[in-house]
């Protein structure tokens, strides 16, 4: 309780309001531009949030976070461009609703939905975080370890497109974070000779050079408009209280929904792209009451949205109790936590409890003010996407080049930054995905340094004799050979039949 | 034997960081060079069969299963919302052609902010980038060099007091 309570008044405390604000503009804004998102948002924000205290670095992130999904809907809806892939089936239902003059009841629908679906996943985030603490308390060097290797290989096996490409990525990062001073001994290793990387691969250039970089290379390589230059805002006001009101009418779908995108938003690494389809599945699957999917049905827009902002508070469930990433948003704030001090996990929730309930306000305070923001400017947002991509890449580049520079002032990690930059344009481009790097990069260091200290203080047993480290390690090896097992098992199959 | 690809490329050039990293961790202590000795040979090892697969018709009859499994989440209408957008093989070319002026101009953003002040460099910069790679008119270039520049001169060094 006395950790809720600092929650409280870390958040209410002047400056803390103005940054959460501040966050839930620009994670509105991001959102909705197609082909920037919520992670994007949070490493444009993490220099920014240098000279911050936790709370209020949090409550910033944390709100950009929050206000994407809902961001990324107003386009989808409006200009059936979907502001983030996690939007992607937003669209599906909620432009034919446009082109039937009904925009604003579907932004209504897509507000409602998505505030509720947040609530009802900081709800389950508030109940699964006081249950962790015994697990987290059971932790030591070889859980450490194997949760580190664990989450690598398991976000291999759940990601999008290849697992074997997941895993290079994997490794490449791993590799990645053994540059600069060995933990445990302290020897320097990887430097070839320049000074700047014996503190290793910073993760903050990093992450703004895969995320922010990257995808401006792209707009500007792709170079498509946003949106139809004839495109048509009308009716954007019109029927919002009832669409308001129409979660409620369909409330055993929206909390089914919910309850897909808590599910998706816990296991780690698959995220807003795969809830809001499984979601939309759902509902065209289950709905027997004159259903209209694909022509306006308010349904097709209540499921992915309720799915999408849901699965933001099950994502925090790993990130918080494991150091887990659940989505890739998630993956760059566990980054920020990192240059904040605080080491995301079992450590934060024993160390800094107040700071997870920090989170869980932040969360539900951006879904309400992007819903209300979102409703009052979509009109004149939509025409904010009739700007040339070619417009909008150079400033994001200048903002995430200069924000990389800001951090500590060394000009290194703006070259740091352009390099991860051009390595993840490759990377995209050729199926390998760029979260488990990220990933790798916050946990190789951890991963190595509880590796020596298992060794010396439980020798090589101590991963296969205590329980929870020999479970992860068995997942672990499960999700490795998991192509060898489905290749066997289908074998099996074929001679069978 | 296909022929290559950028894929390709990407992966030889993993390989060759998998290499680079065991020969320099070879010099290392005992305890500094296990793990990276260990992830530069299973880079290599998993890089080459994806290489092999891609390039190698046998191979990937026999070991296709490994490279091309997906991840469990991955659904059809995502792969194929995936293929839809991508760009045909001669615009994919293009792009990698349009990468290195993109670059260049990067660098030089970098280096700019090195040797100038960024208070400077941020307009000018934008000022050419927008005039000069994204061809748009004097009136675009103008306003938003002048925007940015303002814009983060307001944000880093009024309100963060950033000192570089």
């Amino acid at each position: 309780m006395d950790a809720v309570i600092q929650a409280l008044q870390s958040f209410f405390t002047w400056p803390a309001p103005l940054f959460s604000f501040l966050g839930i503009l620009l994670g509105l804004l991001f959102g909705f531009i197609p082909g920037l998102g919520g992670s994007q948002a949070i490493a444009l924000l993490i220099p920014l949030s240098y000279s911050m205290e936790p709370g209020q670095a949090i409550a910033m992130m944390v709100g950009a976070m929050g206000a994407t999904p809902f961001g990324g809907s107003i386009s989808a809806i409006l200009i059936n461009t979907p502001g983030t892939a996690q939007n992607a089936a937003t669209c599906f239902d909620g432009f034919p609703l446009t082109k039937q003059g009904r925009a604003g009841y579907a932004l209504g629908a897509s507000a409602s939905s998505s505030i509720l679906g947040a609530l009802f996943g900081v709800a389950v985030l508030a109940i699964l975080i006081p249950l962790g603490k015994p697990v987290v308390l059971a932790f030591s060097y070889p859980e450490f370890c194997m949760m580190a290797l664990m989450g690598i290989s398991i976000i291999a096996i759940v990601s999008l497109g290849s697992i074997w490409k997941a895993l290079v990525a994997g490794i490449f990062g791993l590799l990645l974070s053994s540059m600069g001073y060995e933990p445990v001994a302290g020897s320097i290793r990887f430097v070839f000779g320049v000074s700047y990387l014996y503190d290793g691969i910073k993760i903050v250039p990093a992450l703004i050079g895969l995320f922010a970089i990257t995808e401006s290379l792209k707009m500007m390589i792709d170079g498509q408009q946003l949106t139809n230059k004839h495109s048509k805002f009308e009716n954007v006001g019109v029927g919002v209280w009832d669409g308001i009101k129409e979660p409620f009418k369909h409330f055993w779908l929206f909390l089914r929904c919910s309850i897909i995108g808590v599910i998706i938003g816990i296991i780690p690494g698959v995220g807003g792209s795969v809830s809001n389809f499984v979601a939309y599945g759902h509902a065209v699957q289950t709905t027997k009451n004159n259903p209209h999917f694909g022509e306006g049905d308010v349904r097709g827009v209540i499921a992915p949205q309720a799915s999408d902002t849901a699965k933001d508070g099950g994502a925090l469930v790993p990130t918080l109790l494991f150091g887990i990433p659940g989505s890739v948003e998630t993956a760059v704030l566990l980054g920020a936590l990192i240059l904040h001090g605080l080491q995301p996990g079992p450590k934060m929730l024993l160390t800094n409890p107040e700071l997870v309930y920090v989170m869980v306000l932040a969360l539900v305070a951006s879904n309400v003010i992007a819903g209300l923001i979102g409703l009052l400017c979509a009109g004149s947002l939509s025409r904010l996407t009739m700007l040339p991509v070619r417009l909008i890449a150079p400033v994001v580049i200048v903002l995430a080049l200069i924000g990389a520079y800001a951090t500590q002032g060394i000009w290194g990690d703006v070259i740091i930054a352009i390099v991860f930059g051009v390595i993840g344009y490759f990377m995209e481009k050729c199926g390998f995905s760029r979260v488990p790097v990220i990933i790798a990069l916050v946990l190789g260091k951890m991963a190595q340094q509880t590796f020596f200290q298992t060794l010396m203080t439980f020798g090589a047993a101590g991963f296969f004799l205590r329980p929870i480290s020999l479970i992860m390690f068995i997942i672990t090896l499960m999700a490795i050979l998991s192509p060898f097992l489905k290749k066997i098992r289908k074998s099996k199959e074929a001679v069978i039949k | 034997m296909k022929h290559f690809k950028t894929s390709n490329w990407v992966e030889l050039a993993f390989i060759a960081i998998g290499v680079v990293f065991f020969v320099e961790s070879m010099g290392y202590n005992p305890m500094a060079r296990l793990i990276p000795q260990i992830l530069s040979v299973l880079l290599i090892i998993f890089v080459l069969l994806i290489f092999l697969v891609e390039l190698v018709p046998a191979v990937r009859k026999k070991l296709g299963f490994l490279v091309l499994e997906k991840g469990v989440f991955t659904s059809n209408d995502l792969e194929k919302a995936e293929e839809e957008s991508a760009p045909p093989a001669a615009e994919q070319k293009k792009g990698e052609i349009m990468l290195i002026p993109l670059i260049l101009w990067l660098l030089a953003f970098a280096f700019g902010i090195r040797y100038i002040d960024y208070v400077i460099v941020v307009p000018v910069w934008v000022f050419l980038f927008v005039k000069i790679q994204s061809r748009r008119s004097w009136l675009n270039a103008v306003a938003l060099a002048i925007g940015t520049g303002a814009f983060n001169y307001i944000l880093f060094d009024l309100i963060l007091q950033s000192s570089f």
